[in-house]
């Protein structure tokens, strides 16, 4: 083929990878839409059924857009904020549809969509989804691994703060009285509340390799593998924070509520890691190291 | 001969001394109890969390002049003051650190020791125990129950008193070790880095050789010994002796010389992107040894050059160019500028700003590579315009020329307005500070080109002779092998905890009319185990149940076991279940693995 022949094949498949995104937009509107009747009406099979395969579409049509946008760039998909948003939210729910296969619970899946869902409208609303060639200090195999596993650990967190929330919703409707609609025992409550933490432990180790992985980069390429950048110092404190979470197992009096607070500070401290500092950083005009996007 | 004297208690201070050895050793009991508990390794993390919050809200380590452009003086001077612009350098932060460190050592050696371990005291069963029966007498019973164990690969580690404890998989106190003493040394490492790196830069231009020495005396710890030795007690120095003895030229030299400096240039979408830098630098390491010589070695981003001790890379570049002006084909003036430096012109007015020299080899999607024709874009400002006398300078000299209000026939500063010239003054300060007026807009003039000329007012502008060097840096931090090492150490820890399966049993045997009757509490760990299967063989392996589990589930349980939310499944366990408004079962005793996530 002629180079412009080349070219408007991009053309093509840029624009395909627009329409794709927005369709995979609409699938995690119609997956919310059934995880909100699956809450409401947890025996109405359609809205399991529904909630399960929308959400699988949405998950299959951004599989198409990653593959799309490695074809246009011949590189990961995670250089810009678009780019990288598109990436968390396809892991997010891949990692929650492989719980939701495996422990076959499905309130989660609200939040879960509606996270996700987000992102994706946050992606393809308020970011530019101009391909830009990379910069010559992210041409390194530790690019993939340090953002990709990353990603993932972040993609488990989402799901896990998800099931707390589900896990403080029905103990709240259980405080309430609504054990006979819901069939809800605290004993049944509280595993929700346990599942968090083997999902927290699953998920550490990749936090960790993440954070370790972009200093022995950042050594690589910068020569300093720390800098105190307020990215670094976030996703710190991110790992600070949950190492925390993970203590508060140690004593029976730290399980309960205490642990809950920390779960929820430690999400907002990975949401601020990943977009929150960028925000800061343009807003008060802190230098940054990490703003890319 | 002489009797040697008895050292008894009599002695009048006796009493004093083992008091003080009493208060010592409770003191330091306290403080070793202290360090091992988890209590404070929260409270530290929580600390040094909030102390990191506030070091990304304030930019970090920038020059004095930086903060105070951007706050003014009087906030630079609070800030500063209280230590937040390098507060990760501060000594309080790097207390909590040392505490930390200690607090990680010091709780894991103890654990490991035992006194604080975990185990498993009780005399009885908890509730939640699943009662098994074994039958027999409760010595035979332990005898089968520890022959059983031990075949299918548990260490019994107590089989005694009617109870008997067992593990299997990896021993959780030693994998707790592994990753608290990993995180430990990192932090060594952290120190050393603070402690003994140094770093710099070195400009190479074509053929120029530069030299670079493997030691420095900008060291952290250069810095600390001298400090110490500078001590004055009245012009007494007590640890001058201590003074650091320069190191400069005892380690090696590396001399580098710049063979080629190769800039690659990607076009996409009508505008220029960086796709690499690359030295291609001869280097040869003398001093301490035979020399070695690197005849041509190609320094790149994110791939680093390491010799003597010392890393090298690729970090910027410095460009250089000749800009001549030509009038009806004649050059009229010529002026060599930088790159991104502002310059100005004889021939014509106004500052000229240049942006980078693009030069060097393009790539092209789906296009053969090609040379960048040199070019730099550049912008012109004009002129600023002369600036008026300031209003204040007029007023304030009014205020002076006046002595008296009465006196004061302009009307703008009267009796009524102002009671004393004091106030007068300071209402003149406040008309001192207009607005400056704004610099002329910048106009983009275009690129400046080898290839192509620029017309500017007559004149005609071409680029010449550009020149590129490279700019290397280096670092020499030891700290990095031992972080590596402590990383390695600390994700096979977290893996091993994490994934790889870990059972523990704890077995209560008692005497029944019908026999022995064992009550099982499992304990399960790992994400790759499957505790449900193991214990339900165990189970049948020992006598098998002895009526319907009324144990709650562990917490690491199976899948399946978990509650289905919404679903038959869980309507139809509903009956089992305890009274909704009862208390949650007894949780029995501390489970070393499930209590201690980490430690």
């Amino acid at each position: 083929m002629d180079p412009s022949a080349l070219m408007s094949r991009d053309a093509g498949l840029f624009a395909a990878e627009r329409v794709v995104f927005w369709m995979a937009a609409a699938a995690y509107g119609v997956a919310l839409v059934f995880y909100i009747a699956h809450i409401i009406r947890p025996s109405w099979k359609i809205s399991r059924t529904g909630a399960t395969v929308s959400l699988l579409s949405a998950a299959a049509l951004q599989t198409v857009v990653i593959i799309l946008r490695v074809v246009l760039k011949g590189a990961p998909p995670f250089q810009s904020l678009y780019e990288s948003l598109g990436w968390f939210a396809w892991m997010t729910v891949v990692a929650y549809l492989i719980i939701e296969w495996r422990r076959d619970v499905r309130i989660p899946g609200f939040f879960v969509s509606l996270i996700a869902g987000g992102a994706v409208l946050y992606a393809l609303l308020g970011q530019n989804p101009e391909i830009k060639p990379l910069f010559p200090a992210l041409q390194s195999t530790w690019f993939f691994w340090h953002v990709a596993i990353a990603f993932g650990s972040y993609a488990i967190f989402v799901v896990a703060f998800a099931v707390e929330i589900s896990y403080l919703i029905q103990l709240g409707l259980w405080k309430l009285g609504a054990k006979v609609d819901y069939g809800l025992t605290r004993e049944n409550i509280e595993r929700f509340h346990r599942s968090v933490h083997q999902l927290v432990l699953f998920g550490f180790p990749m936090l960790t390799f993440g954070i370790v992985s972009g200093a022995a980069w950042a050594n690589e390429a910068w020569g300093v593998y720390w800098q105190w950048d307020p990215k670094e110092t976030w996703s710190l404190i991110t790992w600070f924070v949950f190492a925390l979470y993970l203590h508060t197992r140690v004593r029976p009096t730290w399980r309960g509520a205490p642990s809950t607070v920390i779960m929820i500070v430690a999400f907002l401290c990975m949401v601020t890691t990943f977009i929150g500092v960028s925000w800061l950083a343009k807003l008060f005009g802190l230098p940054s190291l990490h703003l890319y996007g | 001969m002489e009797q040697p004297k008895v050292m008894t208690a009599e002695r009048p201070d006796a009493p004093k001394r083992r008091k003080h050895k009493a208060f010592l050793r409770i003191a330091f009991d306290w403080v070793l109890r202290e360090l091992t508990r988890i209590r404070l390794a929260v409270w530290l993390l929580i600390v040094m969390a909030v102390t990191m919050v506030v070091g990304s809200i304030f930019p970090q380590g920038y020059g004095a002049e930086t903060y105070i452009e951007s706050w003014g003086e009087a906030r630079y001077a609070v800030f500063s003051k209280l230590g937040l612009l390098n507060l990760f350098h501060t000594k309080y932060f790097l207390l909590l650190g040392i505490i930390l460190l200690l607090n990680l050592v010091v709780g894991s050696v103890v654990r490991l020791s035992g006194r604080r371990g975990v185990s498993v005291s009780r005399t009885t069963a908890p509730g939640t125990a699943r009662p098994i029966g074994m039958g027999g007498d409760p010595d035979s019973a332990i005898s089968r129950a520890v022959r059983a164990l031990t075949e299918r690969g548990y260490f019994v580690s107590r089989a005694q008193g009617g109870m008997l404890s067992a593990r299997r998989g990896p021993w959780p106190e030693g994998v707790s070790l592994l990753y608290h003493l990993a995180l430990a040394i990192a932090m060594v490492g952290f120190i050393i880095s603070a402690l003994h790196s140094f770093e710099g830069d070195v400009t190479l231009y074509p053929g120029e050789p530069v030299v670079v020495e493997t030691t420095s005396e900008e060291t952290g710890w250069h810095k600390f010994r001298y400090n110490i030795a500078s001590w004055d007690i009245v012009s007494w120095q007590p640890f001058e002796a201590v003074l650091p003895d320069t190191n400069v030229g005892k380690g090696q030299e590396i001399i580098l010389t710049l063979n080629e400096f190769i800039t690659e240039w990607e076009l996409y979408d009508d505008k220029y992107y960086p796709r690499d830098w690359v030295s291609d630098v001869s280097i040869r390491v003398i001093g301490h040894g035979p020399e070695v010589l690197w005849p041509s070695w190609r320094i790149e981003v994110n791939r680093p050059f390491r010799a003597g001790g010392l890393t090298f890379y690729q970090m910027a570049y410095e460009q250089e160019f000749d800009v001549v002006v030509w009038q009806n084909g004649t050059e009229v003036e010529r002026v060599r500028a930088d790159a991104y430096v502002p310059f100005t012109l004889e021939s014509l007015e106004g500052t000229f700003f240049p942006g980078t020299l693009r030069v060097g080899t393009l790539y092209e999607k789906y296009q053969p590579t090609k040379p960048v024709v040199p070019h730099i874009a550049l912008e012109w400002q004009a002129p600023e315009p002369p600036v008026e006398e300031p209003a204040a300078e007029v007023a304030v000299a009014e205020v002076l020329a006046d002595e008296t209000p009465e006196e004061d026939e302009a009307g703008e500063l009267t009796e009524a307005e102002a009671e004393s010239v004091g106030m007068e003054l300071a209402e003149a300060d406040s008309i001192a500070a207009p607005a400056p007026p704004p610099p002329p807009e910048r106009i983009e003039l275009g690129d400046l080109s080898a290839g192509e000329p620029l017309e500017i007012e007559g004149y005609t502008l071409t680029l010449e002779n550009p020149y590129e060097g490279s700019v290397l840096t280096y670092r020499h931090d030891r700290g990095v092998t031992l972080l590596y090492i402590a990383v390695t150490m600390f994700m096979i820890g977290m893996a091993i905890r994490t994934y790889w399966p870990s059972y523990r049993v704890n077995l209560w045997i008692e005497e029944t009319h019908a026999g022995a009757v064992g009550k099982l509490l499992f304990r399960a760990t790992g994400m790759l185990g499957d505790p449900k299967n193991v214990e339900d063989e165990l189970v049948a392996i020992l006598g098998g149940d002895v009526s319907a589990p009324t144990s709650a589930p562990t917490t690491d349980a199976a899948p399946e076991a978990m509650w289905k939310p919404g679903t038959a499944p869980l309507r139809d366990a509903l009956p089992d279940a305890p009274p909704d408004d009862s208390p949650p079962p007894d949780p029995g005793p501390p489970d070393p693995d499930e209590s201690s996530p980490l430690l």
